[in-house]
């Protein structure tokens, strides 16, 4: 048997699926970029010991860590078009890749926050630092040392779930497979070329974050950290 | 300010527990400006806690703080008066046991960071300041360090600088040399003697008896939450008149 290689299917495919490519960069992008924003003050409040901030947003966590995100990409764009509010498949699949987001890099971010020591904080509160500077300037700057890693996997998550779009039609590059394989009729060809993309994607966001671990890696990471009191359990709100 | 003898630091019926444990008991005192004071006692007596409700790192259940007349009451939870609290801290600086320097920041913005943030005072003017304690402290060298490049005793003492920097009314110490290597000690201890000389009110959670009979002017002998001796400090390692108290010296000389 005779595995044969359609190569004008390829030739046929891959502008198409490159442009689908670019749409699936920018939509990871945006839902990044939004995720990490959003999901600083859903860190915050999930650390704060008022349960008025803290619960909607544990319910919110726990709702998006534990449903598929296939099934809330379609309660979003179904969802909403029955309250009326139509959006268009892109801005849809950029919300619904955006809550996702922010849900799964809170618990990051959190875990960061809880990894400072105690004592570095009590140094900030008892010289009257204010709330925002002391989470901006002192805890966040020296959590982005366990954070970065952790982002990387949830970005490559992000990018490998992002395929799950193609379901609600946000033109990025699974969509642009399956209109490939319509017209062509090569799954086996398109699906791999498909594959190749995606792991192009992935391995050079891996090689980004690298960079991006090492450069608060400066000297003040590599000496051994003044303090005995490490991670004691902290309330982060004051 | 207008009466000489009005306390800077008034504490009053001052409680607090740890899950349903009793750390602090009823204590109440007042500190004078210029007063040296050294609390001792068996680890677990609630010193430590004593001066981390003074600054409401630890919320008292019950009892008041009042610093130059302004009151924090206790009982009211955390965050209930934020604002005032935080301006209480604003005049009272606090040296910990782990010195707890920023290690992201070198030490010049160690010593910047609260004054520009906290209190708004210019950057120039902060660096100055800041400059200046350096050299106070013996570390003018320093300046562009970061804290993990420094000895644990330099650490400490730019811990001292960081809160100087916010020109204190009051200073708490908590235990600053415990987690020092004997040797580093010293140097830390003539840094707080220098500050004793200038005046500045102190208290000061130590386990070095010899700092505390040569600066303190008062000695609080606790045990069990309670300040069971507040006695001028010659007379204190004279004659304690606490059985408990004359015990604990004991015990401390056998040790050295």
């Amino acid at each position: 048997m005779r595995v044969s290689i359609d190569t004008d299917a390829l030739a046929f495919g891959f502008p198409i699926l490159l442009h689908g490519l670019v749409n699936t960069i920018l939509v990871c992008c945006a839902a990044t970029f939004i995720g990490f924003a959003a999901g600083i003050p859903v860190a915050l409040a999930r650390l704060s010991r008022w349960s008025m901030m803290r619960l909607p947003v544990v319910a919110f966590v726990e709702l998006m860590r534990d449903t598929p995100f296939l099934v809330q990409a379609f309660i979003i764009y179904f969802g909403l078009a029955e309250l009326g509010i139509r959006l268009d498949a892109t801005v849809a699949g950029v919300l619904a890749l955006s809550l996702y987001a922010t849900a799964n890099f809170s618990e990051s971010i959190r875990g960061a926050i809880l990894s400072v020591p105690k004592g570095q904080f009590e140094a900030a509160r008892a010289l009257g630092i204010r709330y925002f500077s002391l989470i901006g300037r002192i805890i966040l700057p020296q959590s982005l040392g366990y954070l970065v890693p952790a982002l990387t996997n949830q970005i490559i998550g992000i990018i490998k779930d992002s395929a799950a779009l193609s379901v609600i039609t946000t033109p990025e590059m699974s969509m642009a497979a399956q209109v490939v394989v319509g017209e062509s009729f090569r799954p086996v060809e398109t699906y791999a070329m498909v594959a190749v993309l995606y792991w192009a994607l992935t391995t050079t966001v891996v090689t980004l974050m690298r960079q991006v671990e090492r450069a608060p890696r400066r000297i003040w990471r590599s000496g051994e950290r003044a303090g005995v009191d490490h991670r004691l359990p902290i309330e982060v709100s004051e | 300010m207008s009466d000489a003898r009005a306390p800077i630091l008034r504490v009053e019926r001052l409680s607090k527990s740890f899950a349903g444990s009793a750390v602090l008991h009823d204590v109440s005192f007042d500190v004078h400006q210029g007063e040296r004071i050294c609390i001792i006692g068996p680890s677990g007596s609630g010193k430590s806690t004593l001066l981390r409700c003074i600054n409401q790192l630890d919320p008292p259940d019950f009892g008041s703080v009042s610093l130059d007349g302004v009151a924090v009451a206790g009982g009211h939870g955390r965050g209930s008066n934020g604002e005032t609290i935080r301006r209480l801290r604003l005049s009272i600086g606090m040296v910990f046991q782990s010195f707890n320097l920023w290690p992201h920041m070198t030490v010049l913005q160690n010593l910047m960071e609260a004054p520009v943030r906290a209190k708004g005072v210019g950057k120039a003017e902060a660096r100055q300041i800041s400059i200046d304690l350096l050299r106070r402290v013996g570390l003018a060298d320093k300046h562009g360090a970061y804290p993990t490049q420094l000895s644990g005793g330099q650490q400490q003492r730019v811990a001292i600088a960081r809160a100087l920097a916010m020109n204190p009314r009051i200073m708490l110490f908590d235990e600053p040399t415990s987690s020092l290597d004997p040797e580093l000690v010293r140097e830390v201890l003539d840094v707080m003697k220098g500050l004793a000389r200038d005046g500045m009110t102190m208290l000061v959670v130590t386990h070095e008896l010899r700092f505390a009979a040569d600066v303190g002017d008062r000695i609080f002998f606790m045990d069990r939450g309670r300040i069971l001796e507040d006695t001028p400090a010659p007379r204190f390692f004279a004659e304690p008149t606490t059985g408990r108290a004359s015990q604990f010296l004991a015990n401390l000389i056998g040790v050295t």
